[in-house]
């Protein structure tokens, strides 16, 4: 499968609201209650997402930066059809997985091997795909023995190679990162950068949301700056993290 | 209010759009093969770890036949005309523990699987059923046992034992369509599981689970208003199954229109309502 240059993925005009109770009714009780009350029933909608537009290439990797709340999860999960968007359009013409976290879905009680059937599962894979990937997953997470002990006994960091493996072996066209990268140790990281990168020269398509800047600027090929839901910037990740830098606030501000 | 957050022209209609063969669920058999995964993790997180884990779900509806027997025949002096009382009770007991703990497991499968739901892409309703497939198994596994039960007390199978997999649809379809109707309305009042709990056990006593149907034949004034729960029907029916019983026609009908209309009603609701779950 050579890359080509089509577009794999595209946002129109995306917004997502949230509704903001004053107090949200969170039982019956209180719904029932709060009816009879003025001002019981009193929200104010708070948009995560507005008017996000931007399109990506096959095998073309997209940084999305921007501080807390700044909308980056919503967006991916927005992408992902996870949560339902308020308004706007979305085109896509690949397969998408999604690394919002690692290890979704994992029981500690089963083994590595168990795990890694049940997760392809969930990621979409049927039962022949599962069979025909799982060596090299395993390879690839490199865990010994431990592939077949219940992943209760495993490291934090076992944990995440073994989640990490599953994902970057479902031949998605659209990947879905959202700030694991961050969380591994470093020889974690050395391992999975040129993973990614080997990925992209398959075709693969990507969005990663990171604090990481260092990392989005070693991977990316555009980054995209959200700020209070909107697209501040788009470019070239170096023109993009330069502008955004200055707008880092140490986090004890 | 902030520059252009209320609705306008410019705004497009929400459209999620796959184009080709982009679309990652683009066939029953992957979420029946989903269903199967998910059915095997909860089995084996109930039973792995523990080499009991079998009799354990068995131990529940012993002991309620136990206590029902001791309160409904030898203190209340009710009893069954053809087959001994613990028979009767154990036959009906297993079947509703079955719908029971399929829809009221199912009700929470939403909210317990939180972080499956929050995190990737996959029919949501794979949750609730496999749930009812895990308590499915349960039942079967024990039926081996009910049947050595039934006989150990002299009483014969009959051809009726045929009709058990009729018996299992309906049973299944009921605790399907409520447990996809509660579940997809659960994230957004979670306080319903208090509810659901005395709902099921008011349900419990308006079946003919712990007392002979025979009972409630000799008050003619409630019996139409009582048929009306589709549960009479189904549990007539699994009586029928081990014990022979015959069923009333208007039962079975009762039996077999509400569990189907529950079902679809069900699925529609979560259809329609577990789109939003990732809201709250």
């Amino acid at each position: 499968m050579s890359p080509d240059s089509g577009e794999i993925l595209g946002l129109e005009g995306v917004w997502r609201k949230y509704r903001r109770w004053q107090r949200r009714p969170s039982s019956l009780k209180d719904a029932f209650v709060r009816l009879f009350q003025r001002n019981g029933l009193v929200y104010e909608d708070f948009w995560a997402l507005k008017d996000v537009g931007f399109s990506l290439k096959r095998g073309e990797i997209l940084g999305i930066c921007g501080g807390n709340g700044s909308g980056k999860s919503t967006l991916l999960k927005v992408i992902a059809n996870i949560l339902p968007m308020s308004h706007g359009r979305i085109t896509v013409r690949g397969k998408i997985a999604t690394l919002l976290d690692l290890g979704t879905g994992f029981l500690p009680e089963l083994t590595g091997r168990e795990n890694i059937a049940l997760n392809g599962a969930i990621m979409g894979l049927s039962d022949a795909e599962i069979a025909s990937k799982m060596e090299s997953i395993i390879d690839f997470a490199d865990l010994g023995t431990f592939i077949n002990s219940p992943i209760k006994t495993y490291s934090a960091g076992m944990y995440m190679r073994l989640g990490f493996a599953i994902a970057v072996h479902v031949n998605a066209d659209i990947l879905l990162i959202d700030e694991i990268l961050a969380v591994g140790d470093e020889e974690f990281q050395r391992k999975c950068i040129p993973e990614l990168q080997q990925l992209q020269r398959n075709g693969t398509a990507m969005v990663i949301a990171s604090h990481a800047l260092n990392m989005l600027s070693a991977l990316c090929d555009r980054v995209i700056w959200l700020d209070g839901g909107r697209v501040m910037m788009e470019g070239p990740p170096n023109e993009v993290l330069e502008r955004y830098s200055p707008h880092l606030v140490p986090a004890n501000d | 209010m902030e520059y252009g957050v209320s609705p306008n022209d410019q705004m497009l209609k929400p459209m999620y759009e796959y184009v080709g063969d982009a679309r990652v669920w683009n066939s029953w058999s992957k979420t029946a093969s989903l269903v199967r995964h998910l059915t095997w993790r909860s089995l084996a997180s109930r039973y792995r770890g523990s080499a009991l884990g079998f009799v354990w779900s068995l131990v529940n509806p012993v002991l309620l036949m136990v206590v029902y027997t001791i309160v409904f025949q030898y203190i209340l002096g009710s009893n069954s005309k053809e087959e001994p009382f613990p028979v009767y009770l154990m036959t009906g007991i297993l079947a509703w523990n079955f719908m029971s703990s399929a829809a009221i497991n199912a009700s929470v499968s939403l909210v317990s699987g939180a972080a499956l739901v929050n995190k990737s892409t996959f029919p949501r309703i794979a949750l609730p059923l496999s749930t009812v497939c895990a308590n499915a198994i349960n039942y079967l596994v024990a039926l081996p046992l009910l049947l050595v039960f039934i006989f150990a007390f002299g009483v014969k199978p009959t051809p009726s034992l045929l009709l058990f997999p009729f018996a299992l649809l309906l049973l299944t379809l009921m605790a399907t369509g409520v447990g996809a109707l509660l579940s997809a309305i659960m994230p957004f009042f979670l306080d319903l599981q208090h509810l659901i709990e005395v709902v099921f056990t008011m349900w419990f006593f308006l079946s003919p689970v712990v007392y002979p149907i025979s009972l409630v034949n000799d008050h003619p004034r409630w019996r139409g208003l009582y048929q009306m729960n589709p549960m009479v029907g189904i549990i007539q029916l699994v009586h029928s199954v081990f014990l022979g019983h015959p069923v009333e026609s208007a039962s079975l009908a009762i039996a077999i229109v509400g569990s189907v209309g529950i079902f679809a009603c069900g699925i529609w609701v979560f259809n329609r309502l577990s789109v939003h779950c990732t809201e709250v």
